[in-house]
């Protein structure tokens, strides 16, 4: 599988030193909410999302005595109900949480209690008001009989499916009124029939896939909440996403080397919830927006122009940028480079596809990094936490991220090639 | 791998997945020695045994493990 997901590259790597520098959190006076995110935020697997889970509990069980230490935080409580083992899941959410600033409790029910859960007025779910419901179903949760080429049969599956997600979510509206969180479904990776399972109804893949464009209508239309857990399968590749080992072990319903991105996934989904979405992108210019740097190679001497390795990897950047600006994230521009070398590509160079007022703000000075990051979010009235800074230089990057640890930094690789798809599918943004 | 490289690399891993540095990582430990150790941190310490040593157990592997050393003799099996 693509290491880039597996082990959420865009994350900077964790340090050699992670368990002792959590165990020197344990006991402290005040929970330490700005060390926990700090190392939460990077690329930790389940042995190291499972222990900074405990510590944030440990934490967390002290706060009804002194509210005051949760304003770093903000409380978010998550019922997850699922057909399968979810053990392994939750404390990897809680630490997922606090990596984008969410103190995360989680409602577990009893095992594959998922119906009664959700439609009992008394169930451990609705009792406990949730902000949010998971449904954390996989296709085995569904009432899928399978039809090969019968098209009647499979329009009244693909009916009764989502009939029995909608009285999932009709109980939870009418109990609790939580947000309902639903997941498409991945298919299962056998097919009967070959290439013909996409085209013939009744199929497993035919079925779920129908299942899942009802599943995201009917969220849409209802005001909920999709989590296309089927487009992460695709994306990882539906082969390492399954574990029939470890569904048969331990009814897991996908790879648990999954379970950090999944866990990420959930937890971008719980901070959207809680409106804490990054609204600015901030863009470093040399070797970032373009190959080179301005200053040293001149206008004639930089990599942007169309046909040229360098300057495709840089122009995708821009062009990436651009989309974002599409959908109203804001542009900055962060660069240790006088103003008005800075400006000149944008003014003179051709093949910029960035042009200046794409910009809210430019700042271009010999000041470090932090600094001008705190400028722009002072002069756009936003928060640390709204901003994402993109930079090729490591050394900038971990210089934001240790003064800065509420700015996103996603770690970048070194060809230019891949900024794109490191940064881009991040999905930092 | 000789035993005694197994063993030490299995103790650094006990101690990772277990979050505790004083578990002794002998032919005879097993789960009822260690506190914490139910089925899924079982999963999850296999799971970082298999990565750890880049070897994959079968489902009739794991049913028949009973101790440190039957984990030992797989790991050594593999080679």
């Amino acid at each position: 599988m693509n290491p880039l997901y597996v082990e959420l590259q865009w994350l900077p790597r964790a340090p050699q030193e992670f368990s002792n520098k959590l165990r020197a959190l344990d006991g402290l006076a005040n929970p330490p909410w700005k060390e926990f995110q700090a190392l939460a935020s990077h690329a930790l697997d389940l042995n190291q999302l499972t222990k900074l889970a405990k510590s944030i509990g440990r934490a967390r069980a002290h706060l009804n005595s002194d509210r005051k230490s949760s304003n770093f935080f903000l409380p978010f409580r998550l019922a997850v109900l699922s057909n399968s083992t979810i053990d392994m899941i939750v404390p990897a959410l809680v630490a997922s949480a606090a990596r984008h600033g969410i103190l995360l409790e989680v409602i577990q029910p009893v095992y594959d209690q998922v119906a009664q859960e959700a439609m009992a007025p008394d169930s451990m779910v609705n009792q406990s008001k949730p902000d949010a419901v998971l449904f954390a179903l996989d296709y085995r949760a569904l009432p899928l009989k399978f039809s090969p080429g019968d098209p009647a049969v499979s329009t009244a599956t693909i009916q009764g499916a989502i009939g029995y997600l909608q009285a999932l979510r009709n109980g939870i509206k009418a109990n609790s009124n939580a947000v309902c969180i639903f997941q498409t479904f991945a298919p299962p990776v056998e097919t009967l029939f070959g290439s013909l399972d996409f085209a013939l109804p009744g199929t497993p893949k035919s079925l779920i896939d129908n299942i899942n464009r009802e599943l995201a209508e009917f969220v849409f239309g209802s005001g909920d909440v999709l989590l296309d857990v089927a487009g992460l399968a695709e994306t990882v590749g539906l082969a390492g996403w399954h574990n029939p080992q470890l569904w048969n072990m331990a009814k897991f319903s996908f790879s648990a080397e999954l379970i950090p991105l999944y866990a990420e996934h959930v937890a971008r989904t719980v901070a959207a919830l809680r409106g804490k979405s990054r609204k600015v992108l901030v863009l470093d210019l040399d070797n970032t927006l373009w190959g080179g740097t301005i200053g040293d190679d001149g206008i004639e001497g930089i990599h942007i122009a169309q046909g040229d390795a360098t300057g495709e990897a840089h122009l995708a950047v821009q062009r990436f940028a651009l989309d974002l600006r599409q959908r109203g994230i804001l542009l900055a521009v962060s660069s240790k480079n006088s103003d008005e070398v800075a400006r000149a590509p944008f003014e003179q160079h051709p093949e910029m596809l960035l042009k200046l007022e794409h910009f809210t703000v430019f700042q271009a000075n010999w000041d470090d990094k932090a600094t001008n990051i705190q400028a722009i979010a002072a002069e756009l009235s936003l928060g640390l936490d709204a901003i994402v800074f993109l930079d090729d230089n490591p050394v900038e990057r971990g210089l934001v991220r240790s003064l800065l640890p509420q700015v996103a930094v996603p770690e970048l690789p070194e060809d230019p090639a891949f900024f794109c798809e490191d940064a881009c599918r991040s999905r930092i943004l | 791998m000789d035993e005694p490289q197994i063993y030490g690399r299995l103790t650094e891993i006990f101690h990772e997945v277990f979050d505790e540095d004083s578990i002794k990582v002998t032919p005879q430990l097993s789960a009822k020695d260690v506190d914490g150790w139910d089925s899924l941190t079982h999963i999850r310490l296999l799971l970082t045994i298999e990565k750890a040593f880049q070897i994959k157990f079968s489902t009739s592997e794991i049913g028949k493990l009973q101790s440190v050393g039957d984990l030992v003799a797989l790991i050594g099996a593999r080679g």
